[in-house]
């Protein structure tokens, strides 16, 4: 096992950036054979490190999108009714939902949003989590493969709490907090995703995607997934501008620095409930910060 | 009671650590024929005690999971669709659910999760329990065989998804609580369930896991389980790191504290109001189980962190919150008499939601604004956050409301009313705001009810199928669409509420953030309900109708920015809230007050409390409210009645109006 756990860390370590501590933690707990809830904003690596551990376990992992309409219907299953009213109630007509689904294959069950979920629904996963099983009327008892895990994600900003989930959940699951990259690997992630040539500019968007996170009137800034978007959008901008040298000339860098960083990053920071300037307007500030030139040069060009 | 005694307490002693008392009282009490619920924390081995109980005896043995979705159909059986389509209701065609085989066969019937099935399922046990028999219909009636049980476990009520077990389901059950098991079996359950020879690790596991049950700041620590997952974890994680356990040097405590911030962190439930995190508290208990004195023993990694050995001891032993009290029913004697109203001579004045800006401007009938001076002999903290020229510190602010909640937020509540200049008003009312959100979005959210089983065409969620109603839809067709098709699933109904809040007399700031944070917890708890906020006081104010929309940061600002005003109409107040309530078309119509019970203009309210459908009371802190008419109020309305004695019970208090 060991031997395995240590190729399987290798393999994911070479394929994420950075993330090393969290690695070995989430590999510890699943290898463990514990359930695992994952607590930290969005776009900071959580499916990727899952996506590529369940690729070189060689096992299925089934996401499920946490939401209010998520019951434990379409979590467990359901019988086909046009089916039922032919036979009656059989196994075999049941519609395995993503929980028997994952348990059955021996899969990842990963579920995002997880404290967006109702707590009727969540409370269907109780037994499975303690007892590997679940007994569904009419259908009977399933035992899980021993690979089969529950991992849960959410965003703690919107953790009205520890309240929410009922501590009978939290008492099967281990909890692991992630926070954002550093500067560094989210540079080396932007260039990768995005295969800009340009340091100057994914310099400019890291930087500017990581001060929406600490703007006192942002309650949740955008994640590394706004720098991508800055920098694929700036590429373009400059194309259709016929603006050149976008790898090498800072003019050109703060020409669409400002356009592109308000189409990336305006939807990905959610302001303050109580705040009453708009998301432009503290984007605006942001890179007036980080790159002066790019916001009076934009505005001279608009004269 | 014919089982092999005996092969059970064999079963235990093999499979059970400890727990030889409770398994023989439960013994006794099937043996005396009665039902158990088993009841205790999470983590504290009721499925496996129950479960080698059930399943030693001989038995037959019949598992149900209790939660939300379990309807009564799914508990008795149903009759075969298909042969219904071809033959009519036969009886033989009933395939009997877990309920009725277990009654038939004599056997146990074991429901994890008790209490978080909907009452309406629950009352299919009612007869079962108390007559042994169960009728269903077109079928007849089941009779229990005599060595036919229902075993339950269930956690004690927590908030979040248990309800309370309804008396009559109650009074047909012998319960037994169950608390944790000692420090010397939770090391052998550890032991045993992870197999670890570690007698180390083992140890500080446990010992860990149970330091989070004693800490002052957590509300509920980690079970058993917690130790079992950090044991497991580390054996884990100590290859990947290199690091050798065996004996416990600087590396494998270090990997131990890992794992547990992986095994226990996420089984942390706070207190409210303590500003940790959970990893923060997790690190201090490995410290204290580890190096007792954490500067001394190691310099690099502890001395940046926060630790409650080094904290002095005021800090530490933070009282255990215990949120909002239900006062017990002050009965017989009569309602205390207090000065006789005053009669209105002027008729009141009613303001609609279009004049709330009237409202706020109308400054006739508040007080005049204080002076910095006055505010300073009031708050001796006001000192550290205004200036000599009344120019206020809004870091001294912010740091204040972190160290001593309470002293920052009433301090807080006196500046913006009475600020002495425009911009320190407005500055300490958006403070004022944010705080009121904040508070309000760490509140429980309640089950808003789980409504009532209802027909509905089926729409991919319940596969419950409503025969009757399906086979009038699809007589005749030859291809029924998915739409033709009926199902019995949870529809709820619609509700309208209307928040009434008193803001007479010395209301002060403080108390326009209560009424605030009181709206917001209200508007977080009812999902896609309606409301109205009335408030009243000599007159009355409609501040937001049923039907209105209005973005909840805009409602929470009108309410502070409000001036506080004489007398007290109560009777207005239930008035207007009643017409609001009447305005709306839905079913369920409620109202929540809040008062401190004086009543001092008008004709008596109790008559009008009685008019409503039901009316919540939620009173100030028990000691000096008039707690016998806030219960009057409420027996009236045929509501709850709770008491609040901090800003912080308020959404939990709320909470409880609701879920009632």
């Amino acid at each position: 096992m060991t031997a395995t756990l240590q190729s399987i860390y290798e393999a994911v370590r070479a394929e994420v950036v950075g993330r090393e501590r969290e690695i070995t933690a989430i590999l510890a707990a699943i290898s463990a054979g514990r359930d695992l809830l994952l607590e930290g904003p969005p776009g900071i690596g959580k499916s990727t490190i899952l996506r590529a551990i369940t690729r070189h376990y060689g096992i299925p992992l089934v996401l499920v999108e946490g939401n209010a309409d998520l019951t434990p219907a379409k979590l467990i299953g359901y019988h086909n009714p046009a089916q039922v009213v032919r036979h009656g109630y059989r196994p075999e007509d049941f519609v395995p939902g993503p929980l028997p689904d994952a348990m059955q294959r021996g899969g990842f069950l990963y579920i995002e949003e997880f404290n967006r979920v109702p707590e009727d629904t969540l409370n269907a996963l109780l037994t499975a989590m303690a007892e590997r099983e679940i007994t569904i009327p009419r259908v009977g008892t399933l035992r899980a493969l021993p690979t089969f895990r529950i991992v849960a994600a959410m965003n703690p900003f919107d953790n009205v709490g520890t309240a929410r989930i009922s501590i009978s959940i939290y008492d099967r699951l281990c909890r692991l907090a992630m926070g954002y990259q550093s500067e560094e690997e989210e540079r080396e992630i932007v260039a990768r995703r995005t295969g800009s040539p340009s340091r100057l500019l994914i310099e400019r968007a890291v930087s500017i995607t990581r001060a929406t996170r600490n703007h006192p009137e942002a309650r949740l800034g955008a994640s590394v997934r706004g720098a991508i978007d800055l920098v694929l959008v700036a590429h373009r901008l400059a194309e259709i501008r016929g603006l050149p040298g976008l790898d090498s000339d800072e003019r050109t860098v703060n020409a669409v620095l400002l356009e592109a960083a308000q189409l990336a990053l305006s939807s990905k920071v959610s302001l303050h409930e109580t705040t009453e300037r708009t998301p432009e307007e503290v984007i605006q500030e942001i890179v007036a910060q980080v790159a002066p030139q790019a916001v009076t040069g934009e505005q001279t060009a608009g004269q | 009671m014919s089982f092999d005694r005996t092969a059970v307490f064999r079963a235990l002693q093999s499979q059970v650590v400890g727990r030889r008392q409770e398994a023989e009282e439960i013994v006794a009490a099937l043996a005396a024929g009665r039902d158990v619920v088993l009841e205790g924390p999470p983590g504290t081995s009721k499925s496996t005690l129950l479960r080698t109980i059930a399943q030693a005896s001989g038995l037959p043995f019949v598992l149900v999971e209790g939660n939300a979705d379990l309807t009564p159909a799914k508990l008795i059986g149903y009759h075969n669709p298909a042969q219904v389509v071809r033959h009519g209701y036969r009886p033989e065609d009933f395939v009997p659910g877990p309920l009725p085989d277990a009654m038939q066969r004599g056997g146990f019937l074991y429901i994890e999760e008790f209490n978080r099935i909907p009452e309406d399922t629950l009352n299919v046990l009612l007869g079962p329990l108390a007559e042994r028999i169960l009728v269903v219909p077109r079928v007849g009636i089941v009779q229990a065989a005599d060595t036919f049980r229902l075993i339950a476990a269930m956690n004690p009520f927590d908030n979040v998804g248990t309800m309370r077990v309804s008396r009559s389901i109650g009074d047909r059950l012998t319960r037994l609580a169950i608390g944790y098991q000692s420090e010397q079996e939770e090391r052998a359950i550890v032991r045993r369930r992870t197999g670890s020879r570690n007698r180390w690790l083992v140890d500080a596991a446990v010992a860990l896991s149970r330091a989070t049950r004693e800490h002052p700041e957590v509300r509920m620590g980690a079970s058993v389980r917690g130790a079992i997952d950090l044991v497991l974890v580390a054996e884990r994680l100590a290859p990947l790191r290199g690091v050798d356990l065996s004996k416990p040097d600087d590396a494998a405590k270090d990997v131990v504290l890992e794992a547990a911030l992986l095994a226990l962190s996420g089984r942390i439930a706070f207190a409210e109001g303590a500003g940790r995190t959970p990893e923060g508290i997790v690190r201090e208990l490995w410290e204290n189980y580890f190096y007792f004195i954490p500067q001394a023993a190691r310099g690099r990694q502890t001395l940046d962190l926060p630790s409650a050995v080094a904290l002095p001891i005021s800090q530490r032993r933070r009282r255990r919150r215990r949120g909002p009290v239900v006062m017990p029913l002050q009965r017989g004697g009569e309602v205390p008499t207090y000065p006789k109203p005053g009669e209105v001579i002027e008729p009141p004045r009613i303001y609609r939601p279009n004049e709330a800006a009237l409202l706020l401007t109308d400054r006739a009938g508040g007080p005049m604004a204080r002076r910095a001076a006055d505010i300073l002999r009031d708050h001796p903290a006001a000192r550290r956050v205004l200036r000599e020229d009344g120019e206020m510190d809004p870091d001294e602010l912010q740091s204040l409301l972190q160290e001593d909640p309470q002293a920052g937020i009433s301090l807080l509540g006196d500046l913006w009313p009475h600020a002495p200049d425009e911009q320190l008003r407005e500055f300490t009312r958006r403070l004022a705001l944010k705080i009121v959100i904040r508070l309000a979005r760490q509140s429980p959210t309640p089950i808003p009810g789980r409504g009532q089983l209802r027909s509905v065409r089926y729409r991919f969620n319940s596969d419950d199928l409503d025969l009757d109603r399906t086979l009038e839809e699809i007589a005749g067709k030859a291809y029924p669409e998915y739409d033709d098709f009926w199902v019995r699933e949870r529809v709820r109904t619609r509700r309208t509420w209307v928040l009434l809040l008193d803001v007479s007399g010395s209301m002060r700031g403080a108390k326009l953030m209560n009424a605030a944070l009181a709206v917001a917890s209200l508007a977080r708890s009812i999902q896609d309900d309606h409301f109205a906020v009335v408030l009243f006081w000599r007159d009355a104010a409609v501040l937001k109708s049923a039907t209105q929309d209005e973005p909840l940061p805009k409602l929470l600002d009108e309410i502070l920015r409000v001036r506080a005003r004489g007398l007290t109409n109560l009777r207005l107040g239930l008035e207007v809230g009643l017409r609001e309530l009447e305005r709306t078309v839905t079913r369920e119509k409620i109202g929540i007050i809040f008062t401190d019970g004086i009543h001092n203009l008008g004709a008596d309210p109790l008559p009008i409390a009685a008019k409503y459908p039901r009316l919540h009371v939620i009173g100030p802190s028990p000691g000096d409210a008039r707690v016998r008419v806030c219960q009057e109020l409420a027996a009236r309305g045929r509501g709850r009645c709770i008491f609040v004695e901090e800003m912080e019970d308020i959404p939990a208090a709320i909470s409880y109006c609701v879920s009632g």
